[in-house]
């Protein structure tokens, strides 16, 4: 890379949505620009106010539906009044619109436009019913295909991926490494006091996982648990050159540097080239490791877009930790927990922590960001210093839009 | 084309803006509406009279209906999607779910006249709890309908028998009583007539399919099982408060049996506030109604001298509770009636006093906290294998409760109001939401 870049001043708000204990479906709620405010707010704290940003870009998904609000750039300078007339945009790549506001502030620091930019990816969808959030969410697919998709639109998608998946490599199999990664994910929140599963206490974790789909109720091959719930919240952090690290007084050892991205796109009209493979991650995880020229051996951690369980298998296989169908047997292994060879989504991931799509994108990397500068409180992992790197993943749709990024902890 | 499916073409709910009424009402509508969608009659007219006295209650009945229709097409949107499949506009589930509550909705024609059933061929009635009333409305409808239309009575007390006799219906009627709220209650009592017409009967259990109800056959004798039961679980505890209260006192008395029915016996709530629940004048009634068929006297001077006092219970419109022998606060208990004062008292340091008195040792989980166990059955066996040991007055006067329902549940079939107690634990349990039938080996 031309310039060098960091990330620094990570927040990420509540996950807030059924299981916290602050939630209450028939009571008013904060709205989006709440949560935009507290975010934006807490990195801006850190890096020493507003006046240090030169841009600002949000991330997010679907407001216009959820929230009946668009222009959500236009909301940035309500953050702090020294962001009025500094420019803000949003951006939309569904799922994957939190990584595409991380992209968009990388692009504008290599540019040279700015020195710091404040990022932020936020989504509200506890506004409406899961049935309606559904019409809302399945705008992240072709809409051609709406009409003879599943009620569920998404949960029918990765259901049909963890039927092919179950019917190639068997049932029990796939559901045991489904199971095992929804245990990992609650295990790995409740020591995250944002995740919105942060309060499950479960004794049956697995048992819960292990439990039949029920198609007459939900879809045909995943049980509640192996999706993520429906959340609101933001997360924020800052991305910035050498010269914006010295501007906003951090010192190295606060920041991450990105030492590689990646954003790639499949085509959303055609159908999955395979349902056992996400071909897009695979594809935008061999660019990535490829630009931060290391191996996936190297990586201490990795936040992957496990939106369902399913997901979560089908990427160790995408990344290479797992030959294709093997994943399952990988996590059911122990591989992926905290403890594990390599452990993946360490405060609860799109299971766990929760998914307001807009926001993932961010969230990954705030995630990352902690682990890396040991800043994750009760989640945080051994990071050995032969592994000095993390990995997010985070995807758009049913594996349409992929972006990922590579990040390297200081020394100095 | 299927015969019975034919007759659900022109239906009326009589009392179609009451308690029970209007869930009919939106049972049948759900039912025609799914049925609209069957491959024989797409395309075709379905009615559904709403019958009732005044303009003003069924205006409110159409925003329950609303609210009600769309929270089921929220439900089974998976099967609604399926069913509209072949309508390539609708694509969203909004899309779907607004078209079914509009064509559902559409099926309602509200009526404060009588002649629409005349073109009915089915009569749903949840009218007055009178004899003389429901006869004199079916016989006049049958009289003047020339499509032979089945009676469907919600009755809960007067014999089917007699209505059928006095209304001369020739066996096109038959008991169907459902639990309140209809809409919810699994629970639908069947009673038959002696010569009732088997066709009516095929119909009624193919409707309780198609709507994943519970049917349970009763015998024509008033009361029924639900009532039966119930009622003689009332005076029971009217005999144990008479017992107690020279001691201990109306107040007192009133909240240890309340307990040991609600607590002890695991059940949703005690036997006073499911007395308030029901209403104590509906109670009386019912009570007074079965009495008039009955050889055994019901008669409750303990309810009679609250309704003396002006004291009802019963359910306000908007559903919730109205003060009885207990006051309400967000549906929790926070008083009782004070016989002398005639005033509510606050129940805090009585409980605390009851909880003394009745000195139970083992510990029970809840009924909300074991209506959603998996476990319940074993938790069930654990407690009562325990209890059963316990020396404490509450433990005792809990077992004798417990003996006494199940005797009662024996009755009940000795007397021929059902043909197996299994249908009595039936009842129970999906009527009432008792977690175990009354004829059970925890006692």
């Amino acid at each position: 890379m031309q310039r060098r870049i960091f990330l620094v001043a990570g927040y990420n708000t509540i996950a807030l949505g059924t299981g916290r204990k602050e939630f209450h479906p028939k009571k008013e709620r904060p709205g989006i620009e709440y949560y935009m405010q507290e975010a934006g707010r807490a990195t801006l704290k850190k890096i020493g106010g507003a006046g240090n940003v030169d841009e600002s870009v949000v991330g997010n998904f679907m407001a216009s539906r959820f929230n009946n609000q668009a222009h959500l750039g236009a909301f940035i300078p309500s953050i702090d009044k020294k962001l009025q007339y500094k420019p803000a945009m949003r951006v939309e790549g569904a799922c994957a619109s939190g990584g595409l506001a991380m992209i968009s502030g990388i692009k504008s620091i290599l540019a040279g436009t700015a020195d710091v930019v404040l990022a932020i990816g936020v989504e509200v969808q506890n506004t409406v019913k899961a049935m309606y959030g559904a019409d809302h969410l399945a705008l992240a697919g072709y809409y051609k295909n709406r009409k003879n998709g599943h009620a569920y639109f998404f949960p029918g998608e990765f259901s049909d991926r963890a039927g092919s998946y179950s019917k190639t490599y068997g049932d029990d199999y796939a559901r045991k490494g489904m199971a095992t990664w929804y245990a990992n994910c609650i295990q790995n929140a409740r020591l995250c006091e944002t995740a919105q599963e942060h309060h499950n206490d479960s004794e049956h974790l697995f048992d819960t996982g292990m439990e039949a789909p029920n198609a007459e109720l939900f879809v045909d091959n995943l049980n509640y648990a192996d999706c993520s719930k429906v959340s609101d919240g933001a997360s924020s952090i800052a991305i910035v050159s050498e010269k914006g690290l010295k501007r906003v007084g951090l010192p190295l050892s606060e920041a991450v540097e990105l030492v590689g991205f990646s954003q790639v796109e499949e085509n959303i009209m055609e159908p999955p080239i395979d349902e056992c493979e996400l071909s897009t991650t695979k594809n935008a995880v061999s660019k990535v490791l490829e630009m931060a020229q290391i191996t996936k051996d190297e990586l201490a951690t990795v936040e992957t877009h496990d939106c369902f369980t399913i997901a979560g298998v089908l990427a160790t296989e995408a990344i290479g930790f797992a030959a294709k169908g093997k994943g399952a047997q990988f996590v059911a292994d122990g591989h992926t927990s905290r403890e594990g060879s390599i452990p993946f989504n360490t405060t609860g991931g799109l299971i766990g922590w929760g998914h307001p799509t807009g926001a993932t994108g961010v969230h990954q990397a705030v995630t990352i960001w902690e682990q890396l500068t040991h800043q994750a409180g009760r989640a945080q992992i051994s990071i050995p210093e032969h592994k000095p790197y993390g990995l997010t993943v985070n995807m758009g749709g049913n594996d349409k839009t992929v972006v990922c990024m590579v990040l390297k902890k200081t020394t100095g | 084309m299927n015969h019975h499916l034919e007759r659900y073409k022109n239906i009326s709910v009589l009392g179609a803006a009451g308690k029970m009424g209007s869930g009919i009402l939106l049972l049948n509508v759900l039912h025609s509406a799914k049925l609209m969608h069957h491959p024989d009659y797409v395309g075709q007219t379905f009615v559904v009279n709403a019958i009732d006295q005044s303009f003003e209650q069924l205006d409110k009945l159409n925003h329950y209906i609303k609210d009600q229709v769309t929270r089921w097409a929220e439900k089974n949107i998976i099967w609604l999607r399926k069913a509209y499949n072949n309508r390539p506009h609708l694509i969203d589930n909004k899309d779907i779910i607004d078209t079914f509550v509009f064509e559902a909705l559409s099926l309602i024609k509200p009526s404060i006249n009588i002649e629409p059933t005349y073109r009915s061929t089915l009569i749903f009635e949840a009218i007055i709890e009178n004899e003389d009333v429901k006869t004199k409305l079916f016989k006049q409808i049958n009289d003047n309908n020339p499509n032979k239309p089945f009676f469907l009575s919600n009755t809960s007390s007067i014999p089917i028998s007699v209505l059928n006799d006095k209304a001369e219906l020739n066996g096109n009627i038959i008991g169907c009583h459902f639990y309140n709220p209809p809409a919810v209650q699994k629970l639908i009592e069947v009673i038959e007539t002696e010569n009732g017409n088997p066709d009516l009967t095929k119909l009624v259990y193919g409707f309780a399919n198609h709507m994943q109800k519970v049917l349970v056959p009763s015998n024509d004798l008033a009361g029924f099982i639900g009532n039966g039961f119930l009622m003689r679980d009332i005076l029971y505890a009217e005999k144990q408060y008479n017992n107690l209260k020279p001691d201990m006192g109306h107040n007192k008395t009133i909240l240890s049996i309340n307990t040991i029915s609600h607590e002890l016996l695991i059940r949703p709530m005690g036997i006073f506030q499911l007395i308030d629940y029901v209403g104590i004048e509906v109670c009386t009634y019912i009570m007074k109604v079965m009495n008039h068929y009955l050889e055994d006297e019901l008669i409750s001077p303990l309810l009679n001298k609250l309704l003396s006092l002006g004291i009802k219970g019963g359910q306000n419109p908007d559903g919730t509770q109205k003060d009885g022998f207990f006051q309400y606060s967000e549906g929790d208990i926070v008083g009782i009636y004070d016989l002398e004062s005639k005033s509510y008292i606050s129940t805090g340091d009585l409980m605390e006093e009851v909880k003394h008195f009745l000195a139970v040792k083992t510990e029970a989980y809840s009924w909300k906290q074991l209506s959603q166990s998996k476990r319940a059955a074993k938790h069930l066996d654990n407690f009562f294998s325990e209890l059963i040991k316990e020396n404490s007055i509450g433990a005792k006067m809990a077992c004798n409760y417990m003996r006494a329902m199940k005797d009662l549940g024996i009755q009940l079939q000795a007397d021929g109001v059902c043909s197996s107690t299994e249908h009595v634990n039936t009842v129970m349990k999906n009527g009432f939401f008792h977690l175990y039938g009354p004829v059970n080996n925890y006692i």
